[in-house]
């Protein structure tokens, strides 16, 4: 899959993810990377830059397997931002699929 | 590479970010790995996964200097920005530099204009204020006054000029950094698998 596809998508389907439950790093990770295949440690800047915009926000949680865990939960601006992108996804993939097809 | 040598590099990259970004930073990456490792996966394969430490650090940079631009309202700190989002790729340097310096250019030309009208505006004032007392001038009097107020005029004119520059300069850096995000949303920033 073309790399520049995968950027900007990228962002969309970690804040659809995060819209089901909230995941820990690795977890997101292994998630995403079952499905498409990506470099997994840009997930963790973008993650960071979500944060920073509000979309995202984070808590620590104990783990019977290891140290406390940080997990990340979508805020408020993070599900209206994650419906939006859906949104123009689907409307953006229709209209390519319609020239692709040829109709 | 190794987990030492992944994060070090990571480390040397990022030395320029504020103490607590960068632990943080890395606290993630170590985590992740050491998740990885407790689940079965060996430590090489972790790290080829996560993929090129630098393209990562230049990523989390880029974000980084766009923050800070948008905190605080500064020359340098656009710069800086402008800089890291160029960082990420070649391609970049045309989308990027080409219309930043382009508008810019156009700010200080404005700037020039305005700062030139305003001086042209003194000179003439000036000029037709010392006139009026110069006997040999006495038959053109009127039009000295006239003179003054066209100095007067101009001096509005420029002054216009420049307070408007500064404004048009704040909206101008709002805009970039949006075209900043912008392109941290379209552009490469990894490598080919």
């Amino acid at each position: 899959m073309d790399i520049q596809f995968k950027k900007g998508v990228l962002e969309l389907c970690v804040l659809r993810l995060l819209e089901r439950k909230d995941y820990y790093g690795y977890e997101l990770v292994s998630e995403i990377s079952k499905k498409i295949l990506i470099s997994e440690g840009t997930i963790y800047p973008l993650l960071r830059r979500l944060k920073n915009e509000g979309y995202v926000t984070t808590y620590l949680k104990e783990s019977r397997e290891g140290p406390p865990r940080k997990y990340y939960k979508l805020t408020k601006e993070g599900k209206k931002m994650s419906k939006e992108l859906s949104a123009e996804w689907l409307d953006f993939s229709k209209k390519v699929n319609k020239v692709i097809m040829n109709e | 590479m190794n987990k030492k040598e992944f994060l070090s590099t990571l480390k040397n990259q990022l030395r320029k970010l504020e103490k607590e970004e960068l632990d943080e930073i890395i606290k993630d990456y170590e985590d992740h790995i050491e998740i990885g490792i407790k689940k079965g996966r060996k430590e090489k394969e972790i790290i080829h996964a996560l993929g090129d430490p630098k393209t990562i650090a230049k990523q989390i940079k880029a974000d980084y200097h766009i923050t800070k631009a948008e905190e605080k309202f500064s020359a340098a700190n656009m710069a800086r920005a402008v800089y890291a989002t160029i960082g990420l790729g070649l391609f970049n340097i045309i989308l990027v530099l080409g219309p930043f310096l382009a508008i810019l250019a156009i700010l200080l030309a404005l700037f020039v204009v305005g700062a030139a009208l305003v001086i042209a505006g003194i000179t003439i004032m000036a000029v037709c204020f010392v006139l009026l007392f110069i006997p040999q001038f006495q038959s053109i009097i009127p039009a000295l006054i006239g003179g003054i107020f066209a100095g007067f005029g101009v001096i509005c004119f420029g002054s216009l000029f420049v307070i408007g520059n500064y404004y048009l300069s704040k909206l101008f850096y709002i805009l970039v950094i949006k075209y900043l995000k912008l392109n941290l949303r379209i552009i490469k920033g990894e490598k080919d698998e």
